[in-house]
């Protein structure tokens, strides 16, 4: 009896499914190109734990167990510095990037001539559609030992001796999260206008009936109703600890600062496909992935329970 | 209830004014290097203006016969990547928006899941060569084809479209490939514009790729990879053993006006770009 209730239901889902043909069809070509980019490098993954050699067929290299993580885990004079410049930067550079978008608007929100915000919120989006290679050419142009700025600082007598900022140890950090401060402010800011603009008006109108200045409405309207999209901000945001963006570190990074300014994502490049020790890189990539997985669903997890935002 | 100006919106207005300069001014910068006369810019100060005024280099820049190329291989590459991505997605768009679709959730999952793993540099570039993409255009695109993101984006847009128009093309017999084609796809306009034009942005924006797969064609160049070279040459470890002072100058600025021209395209969608974001149509479709 169920058994021909089963049967009739399924001829039933077949026929529906042929009747959506064109819609499968559809989804074909974008099904087949995620499975090709993103699910099948996934094999790949075997590298880690075999002993490949670049040219050969990646399923014929010969276990090696967890030689390679092991090697990473333990031998920290190399990767120890890598972990802790990809961190150090990675967090400052979300945790200030944030802060700094939600203080530009909520100050935006405050100027009064409607055309200068305007004007100051198109200007603030420009260095986050520049290509790293521009924002490179154009930081050395004014920072390079021969650029604008020393020569300017040169010629008014306030130093003799250029400062490098672009190849010294001592300021990558620095740089690298003062450039990505400068080039996110416009684009988290975004998020935080919408939030402003979402404010009912209600709210500040209650604010001023009972005296409220400027100073008290930022304090006690704006700011609080600002706080859920930090957080999911930061949220979002903490999944990438562990990722940075190759483009950018491929070109800051050179043979005189890469001991403070070379990243993970810079270091499995390095060792891949510089170096040709696959295997151990995939290891570190492996490693990188799978941290960053943790890291979102464990931060996303502590929030829903701390304050009810979450992503998932 | 309007307010009289005190010192704290006169003080606001100076930040926000300082924060426009810090935005704008390395761009500006280079500008003016770029337009200025060569033999005059030897000091090299920080300029307000172009001291003197020559197109030079430009004029060099425009005889070079890898830099042209360089343009024709990122407009390539900025217009073909862009629309094989706005056709994979959109379509695939369209088919996970239907409820009804047999197996639509596995499907919604086995894309959604891809936004959160990646198997990292090695296996995609084990893959890439395995595909024989290396050492060719194709390589720049046909990754990027299906951005799942994307297709959240514009399926959440269609959401928000009105199911009667749909529903009663189809009672008139009416296909799903007509439906999408005449009915939905032109109701969905701003935001294909947005993620076109992002895409166009990421694309012309990248280097990264011909570096990985196609440095030894440079035939493939694409303008960025080109004047990425033209800096990583003169790194600032090299500096020290730079050819004659002559050089240096002409090289200098060639490398300001590549820069300027290769910053041009994104310099005339610009008002559009913004537009885009500052409507919020991604970010609200982000939220949602």
């Amino acid at each position: 009896m169920t058994h021909g209730v089963q049967a009739v239901t399924r001829r039933d889902t077949l026929r529906k499914m042929v009747r959506q043909r064109q819609l499968y069809l559809m989804l074909l070509p974008a099904i087949a190109a995620v499975a090709i980019f993103t699910y099948a490098p996934l094999f790949g993954w075997w590298m880690a734990v075999s002993d490949y050699k670049i040219g050969k067929a990646i399923f014929d290299a010969p276990w090696a167990g967890l030689k390679y993580f092991i090697e990473f885990f333990t031998d920290t004079a190399g990767a120890g510095h890598v972990i802790l410049n990809t961190v150090v930067m990675n967090v400052s550079s979300l945790i200030l990037g944030l802060v700094c978008a939600l203080a530009f608007a909520v100050f935006l929100k405050e100027v009064r001539w409607a055309w200068f915000r305007r004007f100051v919120q198109s200007a603030s989006f420009f260095p986050y559609f520049m290509s790293w290679v521009i924002i490179y050419a154009v930081i050395y142009a004014l920072f390079s030992n021969d650029g604008a700025v020393n020569a300017t600082l040169q010629s008014l007598g306030l130093t003799n001796k250029a400062i490098n900022i672009l190849g010294n140890p001592d300021t990558s950090w620095g740089l690298i999260i003062t450039v990505n401060v400068w080039n996110i402010l416009g684009y988290n800011s975004v998020m935080f206008i919408a939030a402003i603009a979402g404010i009912p008006d209600e709210q500040y109108e209650a604010a001023r009936i009972d005296g409220a200045t400027r100073y008290h409405e930022i304090r006690h309207v704006t700011l609080p109703n600002l706080v859920p999209t930090l957080i999911v901000l930061l949220i979002l945001g903490s999944g990438s600890i562990f990722n940075s963006y190759l483009d950018q570190f491929f070109i800051f990074t050179n043979t005189l600062n890469i001991s403070t300014m070379e990243v993970f994502d810079y270091y499995i490049y390095r060792f891949g496909l510089k170096l040709g020790n696959f295997s151990y890189a995939t290891a570190v990539g492996v490693v990188k992935t799978l941290v960053s997985l943790i890291l979102l669903v464990g931060v996303n997890w502590i929030s829903r329970k701390a304050t009810t935002q979450s992503l998932f | 209830m309007k307010r009289r100006l005190t010192a704290f919106d006169v003080f606001n207005g100076l930040i926000m004014l300082l924060i426009t300069v810090v935005m704008i001014y390395p761009f500006w910068y280079v500008l003016c290097y770029s337009l200025s006369d060569m033999g005059m810019t030897g000091g090299n100060k920080l300029l307000i203006w172009p001291r003197g005024f020559s197109f030079d280099s430009y004029q060099v820049a425009f005889q070079n016969a890898t830099i042209v190329h360089g343009f024709f291989i990122s407009f390539a590459r900025s217009v073909i990547g862009p629309f094989l991505m706005l056709v994979v997605s959109s379509m695939a768009a369209f088919a996970i928006s239907k409820n009804d679709l047999v197996g639509v959730k596995w499907i919604r999952r086995f894309l959604f899941f891809s936004m959160y793993v990646s198997a990292g540099l090695l296996p995609g570039y084990i893959l890439i060569r395995m595909l024989g993409l290396t050492g060719t255009f194709w390589v720049y695109v046909l990754p990027g084809v299906a951005n799942v993101f994307n297709i959240v984006l514009i399926r959440a847009y269609m959401a928000t479209l009105p199911a009667g128009l749909e529903e009663s093309a189809m009672i008139d017999g009416a296909t799903y490939f007509t439906v999408f084609s005449r009915i939905v796809l032109p109701l969905c306009v701003p935001v294909i514009a947005a993620v076109t034009l992002y895409a166009c942005v990421g694309q012309w924006n990248s280097y990264i790729d011909a570096q990985l797969y196609n440095y030894r064609n440079p035939e493939l160049y694409p303008v960025q990879y080109i004047l990425y070279n033209y800096i990583a040459v003169k790194a600032p470890t090299k500096e020290a053993s730079a050819a004659s002072h002559g050089l240096i100058t002409t090289a200098h600025s060639l490398r300001m006006s590549v820069t300027v021209i290769t910053t041009l395209p994104i310099l005339l969608v610009y008002p559009f770009l913004q537009k885009y974001f500052a409507s919020g149509l991604l970010v609200g479709a982000i939220k949602a």
